[in-house]
């Protein structure tokens, strides 16, 4: 239990006024003459028990009667703290919901139509709306950064969907609560109460993996003596008839893909499943054989009329939980790199065109990539050298803008054109003997920092004769006198590599592979750092990185963090699965988890399935009925005996 | 010696006499009267209540022989009738201290009052009336007398009556009992807050001497419903002790034992034949007599 307005309980030393009250009047007795002293002797001698009993039950009444108005009076709620009465200071500063959005959070509640998550929310607004004055914060297992909210109702707002809403993401609760906690010391937060909700699903727990962290969680919570409380509910899932698909591996040939997919399934009876099969949205329905409790089965998917590049959508028959019903794939040639090249200066072409055909496998030179055919979006990386026409330029500019990239190499001759988003100073030159040298760039990341065993690139061994300094974007290398030898400036979503010399004889000696080949194979290792993998699963670091995606079989609102789907972004099919281990319905043994985190200041419960497990209503009422009774029952003690009132009527 | 004026006819009450003037107040058992009166006597006498025949016995007055029994039987028979007397009622008054408790009026006062009235009432019906003042270490006496004048005395000596003292009313009214010589009526008003037993033993000793025992137990309202709220120290209007308490938690005990008291007073009463009245000080005189009055006058 505890109280809005502590301060009213010092009222309970007000209990002790009867007694005092009692005291006093002994001492203030008046003084009677009497005649009939033999009964009054009598009587005293023989005052019974019950008269005793009774006289310090009527004081007891009084007491407890003010007792009772003074909790009243202090506003007392109903918790589930262990304890019962909670004395300290109910406004924590902080209210903060630890919320696993994993996908099994989308399971619905014991007894209810509501799902993990949607009554895990409820749970939380009923929890928060105890501590009214108190700040908002969320953070939650997806993106695992907090978020802080002005009013509870925020939480059921469709814009805040993203953050709130049901994912077929995994989660990593062990991390994401150290990182709550880290919020919570970076912000220099006393008093806190904090909300983990979850339905304890192994996965996303890491019990091993994650066992000294829970421990820190542990003594982190402990060291707070109390100012920090941390509560996990766990939120039970109803038993339903539930199917669940999964890919083990898929082997895709010329005209053919061949998933191999794991179907499992709680249910005896089922001897079949009609599943769905979406090639680019050609449907068409195959019968699989399904053994309880699980089938693996390999269907054949024939790619025949079907576009080089393209996606496919497995589905199962809908159930009672159908978000692990589907599996998405892409096909075609959708995990290289595409590079387009278009070089005025056939020399820098021939060089750069020789660096991107040295890793075949992961980079395919799009031999037809012209401005005049247009599908920049085609591309991954586009390297370009010299100027184009304002057309061609608004082109590129809106390939950067929509998370392209570009390398740039400066125009061969001196012309007054400039690029809207980069310009070249003139072209200076260098005596013969007297070198461009490069002496200064970030040896610690990017593009120019050291390999993996510690060695710089050889920049200073590289000869300029000739450069013409880009003017926008950061400089990451710098030649002697100061000038930027290479830029990168971040346009929209995409960025814009600018180098000052050419792969030309003329210019420097970029040619020969040193320096240019480790520069472009680490832009090409940033671009595929890009989902080039064509399966990919939601809330894992490469969806999380992903912007500007097109949604092709989902909602046009739809993210890869939190959605699994078909996304498409510069004309490639990227595939978002549900996370694989979202399927591994093993729920954790709550005691294994109290025994890592054993701080008393760590509460457990269980979500109940007929009321909020943290519904704290004000119990004034009680202590109202109390006080009545105790006042009742009072007057009743001093009520006098019935046989003397009959007694006295008749004389 | 002339006597003295008495100024204390408010101990008369006016309404009682107004209501129960014309009843007879009868004795319950045989007087012994010494003229001729409403009383039965223990005495055959001259009376026109037949009693009984009897054997005429030589040397008896030969006036009360029935000659006509004795024409038809030849048989000597005294033909006897009821004789009627007057009685002598002695009112003895308790002035203990404990009688001066009562509010708004002591217990002594209203008593006097009684007395007041049951003498007038005694006297004009020709009884002889006397007044006993039970005072702590003696007994003021007036004799039973029947002249009118003796209301006066008595007034006059109820009206300096003060209630002092320490009890010591059952050895008084051993005295009385023993003092008063032939069958009288004997009115005792009192709280009779004595042992039981005590009282038990003076009234066998006032009915063994053919006396009529009337018990006018006198109270006060506080006495009876012990109505106090709060602490209080009782001091004891006899002995000058006193003793605190709650009288909210020795309420019901006391007003057991007062009780207990009652009902051995009661039972006694019953066992010899005498009256006993519970008054309360704050009832009307007339009020306090109806049960008497009713009971003397079918006597």
């Amino acid at each position: 239990m505890s109280f809005l307005q502590p301060i009213a309980l010092f009222g309970i030393a007000l209990a002790a006024t009867p007694i005092l009250i009692h005291l006093i009047n002994l001492m203030r007795h008046r003084r009677e003459s009497w005649a009939a002293m033999r009964f009054l002797l009598k009587a005293k001698e023989n005052s019974s028990r019950m008269s005793k009993i009774r006289r310090w039950l009527t004081l007891f009444c009084r007491a407890l009667a003010i007792i009772a108005l003074a909790i009243l009076m202090s506003r007392p709620m109903a918790s589930d703290d262990s304890g019962l009465i909670n004395f300290a200071s109910q406004k924590p500063e902080v209210v903060m919901l630890v919320m696993d959005r994993s996908a099994s959070m989308q399971k619905n509640f014991m007894n209810s139509s509501k799902t993990l998550l949607q009554r895990g929310l409820e749970e939380f607004a009923q929890f928060a709306q105890s501590f009214p004055d108190s700040k908002i914060v969320v953070i939650e297992t997806v993106f695992s950064e907090t978020i802080i909210i002005d009013e509870i109702e925020t939480i059921y707002s469709n814009e805040m969907e993203d953050f709130f809403g049901p994912t077929d993401s995994g989660g990593n609760l062990p991390y994401t609560i150290n990182q709550g906690l880290n919020w919570l010391d970076d912000a220099k937060i006393g008093h806190t109460q904090i909300l983990v909700i979850s339905d304890y699903q192994k996965s996303n727990w890491k019990i091993q993996e994650n066992e000294q962290l829970l421990r820190n969680v542990n003594e982190r919570i402990e060291n707070k003596e109390g100012l920090w409380k941390l509560r996990f509910l766990k939120l039970q899932t109803a038993d339903i008839n539930n199917l669940s698909l999964t890919c083990k591996s898929y082997r895709e040939e010329k005209a053919s893909f061949s998933p191999t997919l794991s179907i499992t399934g709680n249910q005896k009876d089922i001897k079949s499943l009609g599943i769905k099969i979406q090639v680019n949205g050609d449907l068409f329905v195959e019968e699989c054989p399904f053994s309880y409790p699980s089938t693996t089965w390999t269907p054949s998917i024939s790619l025949a009329n079907q576009p080089t590049t393209g996606w496919i959508k497995i589905s199962l028959p809908q159930d009672s939980f159908p978000h692990d019903n589907e599996y998405f794939f892409t096909y075609g040639e959708q995990g290289l790199l595409q590079v387009g090249v278009q070089c005025k200066d056939s020399e820098t072409e021939k060089f750069i065109k020789a660096v991107c055909n040295l890793n075949p496998q992961s980079i395919y030179l799009n031999k037809d990539f012209s401005f005049e055919k247009g599908k920049l979006n085609e591309n991954d990386l586009l390297i370009i050298q010299g100027y184009f026409s304002d057309s061609e330029e608004a082109q590129l500019l809106k390939f950067i803008k929509g998370g392209g990239k570009v390398v740039l190499f400066p125009e061969l001759r001196n012309e007054e054109k400039d690029y809207a988003f980069q310009k070249w100073n003139k072209t200076e030159s260098s005596s013969e003997n007297n070198f461009f040298d490069i002496r200064e760039w970030n040896r610690n990341e990017g593009v120019f920092a050291n390999t993996a065993n510690g060695r710089e690139l050889a920049l200073p061994y590289l000869k300029i004769l000739k450069r013409k300094i880009p003017t926008q974007g950061e400089t990451l290398a710098y030649y002697e006198d100061g000038k930027s030898f290479f830029r990168s400036k971040t346009i929209g979503q995409g960025v814009a590599y600018s180098f000052s010399t050419l792969p030309n004889r003329e210019w420097s000696n970029l040619g020969e592979g040193f320096v240019l080949v480790p520069i472009l194979i680490r832009i090409f290792s940033e671009c595929t750092e890009n989902p080039s993998l064509n399966l990919s699963e939601c809330g894992d670091s490469t969806s999380l990185k992903q912007n500007g995606l097109v949604p092709v079989t989902g909602s046009p609102n739809h993210k890869p963090s939190v959605k699994a789907g078909i996304y498409k972004n510069l004309g490639k099919f990227l595939a978002f699965n549900r996370k694989a281990t979202e399927s591994q319905n093993e729920i954790l043994n709550k005691e294994s988890l109290q025994k890592t985190m054993p701080s008393n200041h760590i509460k457990w419960s269980n979500a109940r399935t007929n009321s909020f497990s943290f519904e704290r209503a004000e119990v004034w009422n009680f202590f109202l009925i109390l006080m009545l009774f105790c006042l009742l029952a009072e007057t009743l003690l001093g009520l006098p005996a019935a046989n003397f009132s009959v007694r006295s009527k008749r004389l | 010696m002339p006597r003295q004026e008495s100024n204390f006819f408010e101990y008369i009450d006016k309404r009682a006499i107004a209501r129960f003037g014309g009843n007879p107040m009868l004795s319950q058992f045989p007087m012994e009267g010494n003229v001729s009166g409403h009383h039965k006597s223990n005495h055959k006498g001259s009376s026109v209540e037949f009693a009984e025949y009897r054997e005429y016995t030589p040397g008896e007055d030969p006036k009360r022989m029935d000659w006509r029994v004795l024409a038809r039987t030849d048989r000597y028979f005294l033909k006897e009738f009821e004789a009627e007397t007057n009685l002598r009622s002695y009112h003895l008054l308790d002035c203990s201290a404990s009688m001066k408790f009562g509010k708004p009026k002591p217990k002594i006062e209203f008593a006097k009052k009684l007395i007041g009235t049951l003498s007038y009432m005694f006297l004009k019906q020709g009884d002889a009336v006397g007044l006993s003042l039970l005072l702590s270490k003696l007994t003021r006496d007036i004799p039973a007398r029947r002249n009118p004048a003796q209301l006066q005395d008595i007034l006059f000596n109820l009206g300096h009556a003060q209630a002092s003292g320490k009890d010591q009313v059952i050895d008084q009214l051993h005295e009385v009992a023993e003092s008063i010589k032939s069958r009288a009526q004997l009115i005792i008003y009192s709280d009779f807050l004595d042992d039981p037993k005590s009282i038990a033993d003076v009234i066998h000793h006032m009915r063994d001497r053919k006396h009529e025992v009337i018990l006018f137990h006198i109270m006060d309202r506080q006495e009876v419903e012990f109505t106090f709220d709060r602490p209080t120290r009782f001091i004891d209007l006899e002995g000058g002790s006193s003793i605190l308490t709650e009288p909210s938690i020795i309420r019901d005990e006391y007003l057991k034992q007062m009780r207990k008291h009652l009902e051995e007073i009661k039972k006694i009463c019953a066992e010899t034949q005498s009256s006993h009245y519970e008054t309360i000080t704050d009832t009307e005189v007339d009020e306090a007599l109806k049960e008497f009055s009713f009971e003397r006058a079918f006597a």
